[in-house]
């Protein structure tokens, strides 16, 4: 037992400890320096919350029977928040096509549902279904959507995070609109942790990352992600050395994430999040304006161009030995 | 007496970073030219278009990655007719520099990166560390400089020994040139910066030059600094072992610390009583910490003329505080007694050749027009107008052993003419400031982080 809980990933890791771990003591020391401006923007926020609406569909009937993965192999069977075997996860994997269409088509339709459809916000952190049924989600809530669906399907998905630094853009919208997180970032010169997904499609595992919506990926300027698309050097920079593999969320992940975003700094992910509702809403408007797959087209030949590719050529005068 | 003629002078004393003859476009806008800042606009624009043409021609046949860069933008050597076609070439981000492999494809890496001629260089072990690789470079003559920004990740660049020398002529002629009221090579001076015998961080390596400039150098660091101890210094740390090094690096640096500041103070003690002309060069924190000990003390001093001191690497003192460059020079005025036109910025990064340099007037960033082309680009890489911010870009018409087209992460202001002074040619306000989310770098962050003790 002890092995599978180390393999689902129950027990934190010791990387991702030194990385949590080793954030949380700026965020407190920032906190614990703007005590009032703390308990001014929470009282705010109490009475100014953000509204994010109600999700834009109906999540499918469940109907007894449809197919499902009951494998207990690892990336298939559930983990902690990523509950492949929850009704309405297997009622929305069987309507987005899972055991009818090939592989890479299903996981796309995952994809896409999960992408186009959950929000991006700094909410405390519940299982996929809540995420589901609220529409919004950080992107760890959304990796596990993703991956509880996709293992609904029989495929096997995977976590991936890490700490990171962000695009300017990103920087304005979601750090510098909150002094406390500004102070947090520039202290730390990284957000502490981000991840996409993997999942496993014809002997690969293929990058997923949901977080964005069209919409803020518009707003931000930045390509509309598609699957297998990694983040990695087009809005984030990675922490060397802080990428981990997992299989499942460790216990306690949440513990000081939901302490933070409920009651300790809820004015300012509060204004996090009504900064990047803005944001959604502008960007709903370039893309209205442009057409999704032209504002994509240009903006990916921008990207594509900006960082070069070298390939590496043998070099008759280098000798290893 | 302070010298003459600066030219004369350092070209006497730095006759070892000049080529027997000078030959190329590129030598000849570095080695030709009486000053580097003070050219009519016209002779400067001749010598900065041949270098810069000159070095993106050599690039274009000599560097297969590059050539693929123009051609994806449609650009070839006989595109650039004038400076007016600079904005053509194209540029590669700094990011690129960034987005290495490690082991024995770091070392093939570097390689394919290079423009010249790889000498033989061989790597033992089959998987050899980023330190392994620089050290087998340098026992072949090249110079893989290095720096590193807060995710750890390290910025490469290969100089072989031509754009190394070049670069070590440019950076002595830049800065003796803003301070040649000041100048004199029976000086002594105190490097704020690690000893460039002793690592290839670049802040450490690019001013070697000031052994030749100056009578006699001290060190403030005197450590060996490796890529590995560079990371962990920055806190990344990659396993238990890293992260004891960490801890006994921190440990030992409160000693070294306050043995540097004791050298500071007992240096700046002797040389005033010696009557000593001097120069403190490297990061202004450093100096700082000297000028705080004094303070304490209650001492101050009258170098007057005597002194100079000049900064690089940025500002940045605390995790959350900036030095202000003017404070700075009214603490050195007060309390060293140099005046601030002795008191002067030097800017320079790890990817470049050229040395921005304030003017004594009025402390804004000079270009040496004479190889080195600025660009401040918007977002889409169209230059900004005279007087708006922008991100700084680069055409370095010296860097011969790596396409030096390059744009920053560092957000400048471009002036079409300074304000204070009557040189030639456009200048950047006296502050340079890191582009929103780009990670947070500067040499001088390097240093502050090497030293820190908590
Ligand atoms: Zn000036």
């Amino acid at each position: 037992m002890f092995r599978e809980w180390r393999e689902k990933g129950y027990i934190m890791p010791a990387r991702m400890l030194r990385v949590t771990m080793g954030a949380l003591p700026s965020l407190i020391k920032v906190l614990l320096r703007h005590p009032v401006y703390v308990m001014k923007s929470n009282l705010a926020a109490r009475k100014n919350a953000v509204d994010l609406g109600r999700p834009s569909y109906e999540i499918p009937e469940y109907v007894e029977g449809m197919p499902y993965c009951k494998s207990n192999e690892r990336y298939l069977r559930p983990t902690h928040l990523c509950n492949p075997h929850a009704k309405e996860i297997i009622a929305l994997a069987n309507h987005l096509g899972a055991y009818k269409l090939p592989d890479w088509e299903f996981a796309e339709n995952v994809f896409n549902f999960v992408k186009k459809n959950i929000k991006l916000a700094f909410v405390g952190m519940d299982r996929e279904v809540d995420t589901l049924r609220r529409g919004t989600g950080t992107c760890v809530h959304q990796l596990s959507l993703f991956a509880a669906l996709c293992r609904a399907g029989g495929l096997k998905a995977r976590y991936k995070l890490y700490s990171l630094a962000l695009v300017e853009p990103l920087y304005e919208n979601m750090i510098e609109v909150s002094p406390i997180m500004k102070s947090w970032y520039d202290a730390l010169g990284s957000f502490m942790l981000h991840g996409t997904a993997e999942v496993y499609i014809d002997g690969e595992w293929v990058v997923a990352d949901p977080t964005f919506t069209p919409e803020y990926e518009a707003a931000m300027g930045l390509p509309l992600a598609k699957l297998g698309d990694d983040p990695m050097g087009i809005w984030n920079y990675p922490l060397e050395g802080t990428v981990m593999l997992l299989e499942g969320l460790p216990y306690g992940v949440g513990v000081a994430w939901n302490f933070l975003v409920n009651f300790l700094a809820k004015g300012e992910r509060i204004k996090i999040d009504r900064s990047m509702n803005e944001a959604r809403k502008k960007g709903r408007e370039i893309l209205d304006e442009m057409g999704e797959e032209e504002y994509d087209a240009s903006v990916r030949a921008k990207y594509e161009a900006k960082i070069p590719k070298i390939t590496l050529e043998k070099v008759p005068n280098l000798v290893f030995e | 007496m302070p010298v003459e003629n600066v030219k004369e002078t350092l070209d006497e004393i730095l006759h070892d970073y000049i080529p027997s003859s000078i030959s190329t476009p590129s030598e000849k806008a570095l080695y030709e030219p009486d000053t580097f800042y003070g050219l009519p606009q016209k002779k400067a624009d001749e010598y900065r278009y041949g270098a810069i043409k000159y070095a993106f021609r050599h690039h274009y046949e000599n560097n297969r990655f590059y050539r693929e860069v123009c051609r994806e933008n449609g650009v070839t050597p006989d595109d650039i007719r004038s400076i007016d076609d600079f904005s053509r070439i194209p540029l590669i981000t700094h990011k690129f520099f960034k987005d290495y492999p490690s082991g024995r494809d770091f070392a093939v890496w570097l390689a394919n990166l290079m423009s010249t001629e790889v000498p033989k260089v061989v790597i033992k072990g089959k998987n050899p560390s980023f330190d392994d690789v620089i050290d087998a470079f340098a026992e072949a003559g090249v110079v893989v400089a290095f720096s590193s920004g807060t995710t750890g990740k390290f910025t490469f660049i290969p100089r072989d020994a031509w754009t190394y020398k070049m670069g070590q002529y440019a950076i002595g002629r830049s800065a003796i040139e803003m301070l040649k009221h000041w100048y004199e090579p029976d000086a002594s001076g105190f490097l704020l910066f690690p000893n460039p015998k002793k690592t290839n961080i670049y802040v450490g390596k690019v001013t070697n030059v000031m052994y030749d400039l100056v009578k006699d150098v001290q060190v403030a660091i005197d450590r060996e600094i490796t890529t590995q101890i560079l990371r962990i210094s920055m806190g990344v740390t990659f396993n238990f072992k890293e992260k004891m090094m960490s801890k006994m690096i921190k440990a030992a640096s409160k000693k070294m610390n306050e043995d540097m500041v004791k050298r500071m103070v007992n240096w700046i003690d002797e040389m005033y009583k010696k009557g000593e002309r001097i120069l403190f060069a490297g990061a202004p924190f450093i100096l700082n910490m000297a000028l705080d000990r004094l303070e304490e003390e209650g001492k101050s001093y009258d170098f007057g003329e005597r002194g100079a001191v000049l900064t690089g690497g940025g500002w940045k003192i605390h995790e959350d505080k900036r030095l202000p460059v003017e404070v700075f020079r009214e603490r050195v005025g007060k309390i060293l007694g140099i005046p601030p036109e002795n008191c002067l910025d030097l800017y320079a990064m790890v990817e470049s050749n050229g040395f921005l340099v304030h003017c004594p007037e009025g402390h804004y960033f000079h270009i040496p027009q004479n190889y080195f082309h600025v660009r401040v680009i918007d977002d889409d890489g169209e230059d900004v107008a005279y007087g708006e911010e922008g991100r700084f870009a680069f055409l370095d018409g010296i860097a011969m052993s790596y396409p030096g087209f390059i744009s920053t992460g560092d957000k400048v202001k471009i002036h079409e003419r300074c304000p204070a002074c009557g040189r030639e040619g456009p200048v950047l306000e006296p502050e340079v400031e890191r582009i929103k989310g780009e990670e947070i770098r500067g040499c001088a962050e390097e240093m502050r982080r090497i030293i820190m003790e908590e």
